[in-house]
């Protein structure tokens, strides 16, 4: 194991690279070029709050709708794009993988890496967004940094668990936008945690993003820290997903340029 | 693992397993699965068997046998691309290899922006790279397109800065597989001359390739891998004839002629050869092929489509399968368009002169090879034709020389020495020239 810590020490310029490449490539021949990463979540902001506020009443407590959909819709969207690009990201670079050794989590972490440039710039959105519906930030605010990394751990697990299954089994290609769907609505995104009956509480917390997200909320919008006993349910669920799928991609390395 | 020098390649017993088919999809992998419950285990292939080698830093090893015999997986093995299923393969030092120029391209990126990218994959830090980039520019000799998007490069351009990035990685080993397939001749001489550099500054290189000339001219040693062993080892000349009897014995029961629609594979192959002929140059003789006359080998073709090829390899074999001589195409002018691409159908003659070939029972073995030089696309095979000569000595071999005697007697000093000649075989007189309608 600290062989591979050093191999992808040694190799951290091609993860820099690669994750460069990824942001340039992925916009390079788009119109609207890097606007997409502010778009798409907006949009679905958009919708969801027509959907929520008009036609069905959703009760977010005294934060607009707008603002309480897009906090947790930029998150979400760093998760659902990492997972789509970075489960593909083995066997899309197949060419690479059979030809060409280097450590091979590269790949799907510079998907997350290039997700991260994505959010980074919606994140400017969602602080003028802030200031423009008069939230001021408080210290609380600081929470963000850590609720980010908790995201950040539970992301690199879930898509380097992914992308080594998509190697053994395509079928993959095909579950993960439908679980991602499921995942979001068992994700306090497009309504507040709160309407969750009390008896599925402790079920729901589980889900790490149910904590993440709902203290995305507390800290940015309330100014109060996120509910810790929610939270440590949801990185304990995170570390044990990320030890498993370090163990598991690196025991499947072996097998992938043998069997795309 | 890493005591060994710098350099050092060794293979303890390797072998190397992969599973066919199977895996993939969910329903495959239940259908594997059942077919292991029942004990029908026949879907594997061992692409290497117990395998052992050192090699020592500094030389040159070829790495030579037929498609299928498990090259390609000892060089993914070196490169740690995949591990083996029994054994230890141990590499000390950085490994790289000319395998796959111009990994991770990726077209809309700028030749610049690809340098970085693909120096990354190769091992180099960023700073190496800045370190070089300029040397790497001018050895592409791309200085005006290098910010330019490389989907606008030629297919030349694009391999002249994959290779210009590889060969700037400095490794202690070096792998080559077939690079030099590709690319014109002038990029063909800077990978050899390349490599010979390396060799100077004692990397260790395994070099695989079809092209035996080749493999004569640049390694030390030669192994020869056929269905995963090793079937010889040691000096490049004995492991070469050791090839090439093996090729022979493997190519002649299926490469006879065969008719275009003829059931199998023929009636599918995009290529194939119609007929391979061996005609008398001159119209005297009655159609008998005389050792010291001119001879022409005809081989007729029949393309379904435009086809590139990369090589015609044309054998003469005695009767008893001895090889006589082995012609390629691109042995004779350098590389020549002529041979590159052959549509419809159509003919290409070789013409020997004189044909040189000593009185016996021979024939013709002609294949024909895709453009990377590692498949044979096309293969045929010429009717048994004897070779007659009218001045026969009791055992005359293969070959006949065209030979001068000169027999100088000493003199006494201020004499006029005697000094008598002739040649074998008898010059042709300028009217038989002038019949030969050469």
């Amino acid at each position: 194991m600290v062989g591979h810590w050093a191999k992808l020490y040694q190799y951290r310029d091609l993860l820099w690279l690669w994750t460069l490449r990824e942001v340039q490539i992925r916009y390079k021949q788009s119109l609207l070029g890097i606007a997409w990463a502010v778009l798409q979540p907006l949009v679905l902001a958009v919708v969801f709050t027509f959907v929520f506020s008009q036609l069905v009443r959703v009760d977010t407590g005294e934060i607009p709708y707008p603002v309480f959909s897009y906090v947790a819709l930029v998150p979400w969207t760093f998760l659902s794009t990492s997972l789509s690009f970075g489960i593909a990201s083995l066997v899309n670079n197949l060419n690479l993988v059979t030809k060409i050794y280097f450590p091979r989590e590269i790949l799907p972490l510079a998907s997350v890496g290039a997700a991260l440039v994505d959010l980074g710039i919606s994140a400017i959105i969602v602080a003028g967004m802030l200031l423009a519906y008069g939230i001021r930030p408080s210290w609380a605010s600081l929470w963000v940094i850590p609720l980010l990394i908790l995201q950040i751990a539970l992301t690199v697990a879930v898509v380097l668990i992914g992308s080594a299954l998509l190697v053994f089994f395509r079928d993959v290609r095909f579950v993960v936008p439908l679980l991602t769907q499921v995942w979001m609505y068992a994700t306090p995104v497009i309504y507040p945690a709160s309407i969750v009956p009390e008896r599925f509480r402790t079920l729901y917390f589980w889900n790490p993003m149910a904590g993440i997200i709902e203290g995305y909320r507390s800290t940015l919008l309330n100014g109060t820290p996120p509910d810790i006993t929610h939270l440590a349910r949801g990185a304990l669920a995170t570390l044990a997903l990320l030890i498993g799928g370090c163990l598991f991609f690196k025991w499947a390395e072996p097998a992938f340029a043998d069997l795309i | 693992m890493n005591d060994l020098p710098i350099g050092t390649v060794e293979f303890s017993g390797v072998s190397k397993r992969y599973r066919l088919g199977g895996l993939g999809t969910l329903r495959g992998t239940l259908a594997a699965l059942s077919s292991k419950v029942r004990g029908n285990g026949s879907r594997e292939l061992w692409a290497l068997d117990d395998v052992s080698f050192r090699i020592e830093p500094g030389s040159i090893l070829g790495l030579i046998g037929p498609n299928g015999a498990g090259k390609t997986t000892a060089l993914k093995l070196l490169s740690n691309i995949t591990q083996p299923t029994m054994g230890r393969v141990a590499v000390s030092g950085r490994v790289s290899s000319l395998i796959e120029l111009g990994a991770g391209f990726h077209p809309e990126l700028t030749g610049r922006e690809n340098i970085y990218l693909n120096g990354a994959i190769l091992g180099l830090s960023r700073r190496e790279i800045r370190d070089k980039l300029d040397q790497i520019i001018a050895f592409s000799e791309l200085e005006r397109f290098i910010d330019t998007p490389v989907k606008r490069y030629s297919s030349g351009m694009y391999v002249r800065l994959g290779f210009a990035v590889a060969a700037h990685v400095a490794p202690d080993v070096l792998l080559v597989d077939e690079v030099l397939a590709v690319g014109d001749a002038s990029f063909r001489q800077r990978c050899i001359e390349h490599m010979r550099a390396l060799r100077q500054r004692g990397v260790t290189i395994i070099f695989v390739s079809h092209n035996l000339h080749l493999i004569r001219s640049m390694c030390d040693t030669a192994m020869l891998l056929v269905g995963g062993r090793i079937q010889a080892t040691g000096t490049v000349d004995a492991t070469l004839s050791a090839y090439e009897s093996a090729l022979i014995e493997a190519s002649a029961p299926h490469a006879r002629p065969m008719p275009p629609d003829s059931a199998g594979k023929p009636a599918t192959a995009q290529l194939v050869v119609t007929s391979v002929q061996v005609l008398p140059s001159s119209s005297t003789d009655q159609g008998r092929l005389l050792s010291h006359q001119e001879a022409t080998v005809r081989v007729c073709y029949q393309a379904r489509s435009p086809q590139q090829i990369g090589r015609i390899d044309v054998r003469t074999l005695r009767a008893d399968d001895t090889l006589c001589s082995a012609i390629d195409s691109l042995g004779c002018d350098g590389h020549d368009d002529r041979f590159r691409v052959l549509s419809g159908g159509g003919m290409i003659d070789l013409h020997y002169h004189p044909l040189q070939l000593t009185t016996g029972r021979y024939y013709v073995l002609v294949q024909i090879t895709d453009p990377s030089d590692s498949l044979v696309i096309a293969a045929g095979q010429s009717q048994p034709f004897d070779v007659s000569e009218p001045y026969c000595v009791p055992d005359p071999g293969v070959y006949l020389p065209r030979v001068q005697w000169v027999h100088r007697e000493r003199s006494e000093p201020g004499e006029q020495g005697l000094e008598r000649s002739g040649c074998y075989p008898p010059e042709l007189s300028p009217i038989e020239q002038q019949s030969g309608g050469d």
